[in-house]
């Protein structure tokens, strides 16, 4: 079973896109911080990561750079409801960093659904 | 002219004053004597000139003062005008930041909001009615999210901004922006009958039509009204936009002087008078030029020309 790992801050976001990657058949692993998915030891188990980037203390870009020295081929997919800076400078920033998606919240589930099922069978 | 005639005024008392004192003092009839005795030294001569150049001098510095203070005054308030208009710059900056952060949060309670509806419709679907409920949910919090991104792309424009801006496409994607601008009771049509693209950065543009349509509503009494924003081809390749209201509308006076910097006929919380001044130099910067049409209570149409505008 594909293993996702979704990092958001917000409670009610990570649970609503959790049921639906679970409603979808992933098993899904939940982070409120980038500290936490650092800190995790089974991040070689993960197949996606799925994160916000506007998080206190680590935020998802500085969590993208430090996925990226650790796990070099774990795809991460970046979700971002804007407010700094405008959309196009996150997805910027977000794919410069690796990610291989970035979604507007508030985005169609089935979007990242699929986008995560090509990842798997790519 | 006012202060001259005083200072004019004053100064004839205070020589009449000391004319008075003079006289009072036999000066003249003394000084008489003493020029009698040497007239050789032409004394009278000399002091009529005296007394004139006194005159003449107390009236120059009377006029000389009077354009000196009429220029500190113009200074003091154009400085005034300036830090009023700073500090009007300094809060929609903190308000386009607020309203970053505003939208943010926003966006995240409507993704649970948009999530969790959909999941539900999905197990609803015996339930024709219910599901009907949810598809309004949905199509609420879409509206919702459309409005948010608008606010969040004008209050933080992208710095790769296009240089070209496709006319009818913009119109659309910033409409509810347009409808916020306007508020409660005035309504805001479009009327597409051409399109084009122009050499004009969204951003630029959003500011222009914002300040223009939000002119419009402002000038409709009691917020009861209608504001439309059309385009039209005009002869061949140039393209117009106008936008319309049914509001108080312009005086002559009012309308030569709309584009001055600062003008306005708003109180001192409804506008800098900046607006109008701004549209013109951003429409012609793009090579387009700006008139506006109007009638004391009859309304008002502000109409912009594109020319050679590239049809899409």
């Amino acid at each position: 079973m594909t293993k996702v790992l979704l990092t958001d801050d917000n409670e009610a976001v990570r649970f609503a896109l959790a049921l639906a990657l679970k409603k979808a058949g992933f098993d899904v692993v939940e982070a409120d911080n980038g500290d936490e998915v650092m800190a995790r030891d089974d991040l070689d188990d993960i197949d996606v990561v799925v994160t916000d980037i506007l998080m206190p203390g680590k935020d998802g870009i500085e969590l993208l750079m430090e996925l990226r020295e650790r796990v070099p081929d774990l795809p991460v997919i970046a979700i971002s409801g804007g407010g700094r800076v405008s959309s196009e400078d996150y997805l910027e920033t977000a794919s410069v960093m690796g990610a291989v998606a970035v979604f507007n919240k508030p985005f169609n589930e089935k979007l990242l659904i699929e986008k995560i099922e090509s990842l798997v069978a790519a | 002219m006012k202060t001259i005639f005083i200072y004019s005024v004053v100064g004839i008392f205070l020589f009449a004053g000391l004319t008075g004192l003079l006289v009072r003092a036999d000066a003249f009839e003394s000084l008489y004597h003493f020029s009698r005795e040497h007239e050789d030294w032409e004394l009278d001569e000399i002091i009529i000139a005296v007394f004139s150049a006194i005159i003449v001098t107390l009236v120059a510095l009377s006029i000389f003062t009077s354009r000196n203070l009429r220029d500190l005054r113009s200074e003091i308030l154009l400085r005034e005008r300036f830090q009023r208009e700073a500090a009007a710059t300094r809060h929609l900056q903190a308000l386009g930041t607020l309203a970053g952060g505003l939208a943010h949060s926003a966006n995240n309670y409507l993704q649970p909001i948009i999530t969790l509806t959909r999941l539900s419709r999905d197990e609803v679907t015996g339930n024709s009615e219910v599901q009907g409920y949810m598809d309004r949910i949905l199509s609420s919090a879409h509206n919702a999210a459309e409005l948010f991104w608008n606010v969040l792309a004008f209050s933080h424009p992208s710095t790769a901004t296009e240089s070209i801006v496709d006319i009818e496409q913009n119109l659309r994607q910033i409409k509810p922006l347009l409808d916020l601008s306007l508020g409660q009771g005035i309504k805001l049509e479009f009327e597409i009958e051409a399109t084009g693209s122009v050499p004009l950065d969204s951003t630029s543009f959003t500011d222009a039509m914002l300040a223009m349509v939000a002119n419009a509503g402002q000038a409709i009494p009691d917020r009861d009204g209608l504001v439309k924003v059309a385009t039209f081809r005009v002869e061949e390749n140039d393209l117009g936009l106008r936008v319309e209201d049914d509001g108080e509308g312009m005086t002559a006076d009012e309308i030569s002087r709309a584009f001055d910097p600062f003008f306005t006929t708003k109180g001192v919380d409804e506008g800098n008078g900046l607006g109008l001044s701004i549209v013109r130099s951003l429409i012609e910067r793009a090579g387009g030029s700006i008139a506006i049409e109007s009638t004391k209570g009859q309304g008002t149409k502000v109409d912009i020309i594109f020319p050679n505008a590239a049809r899409t």
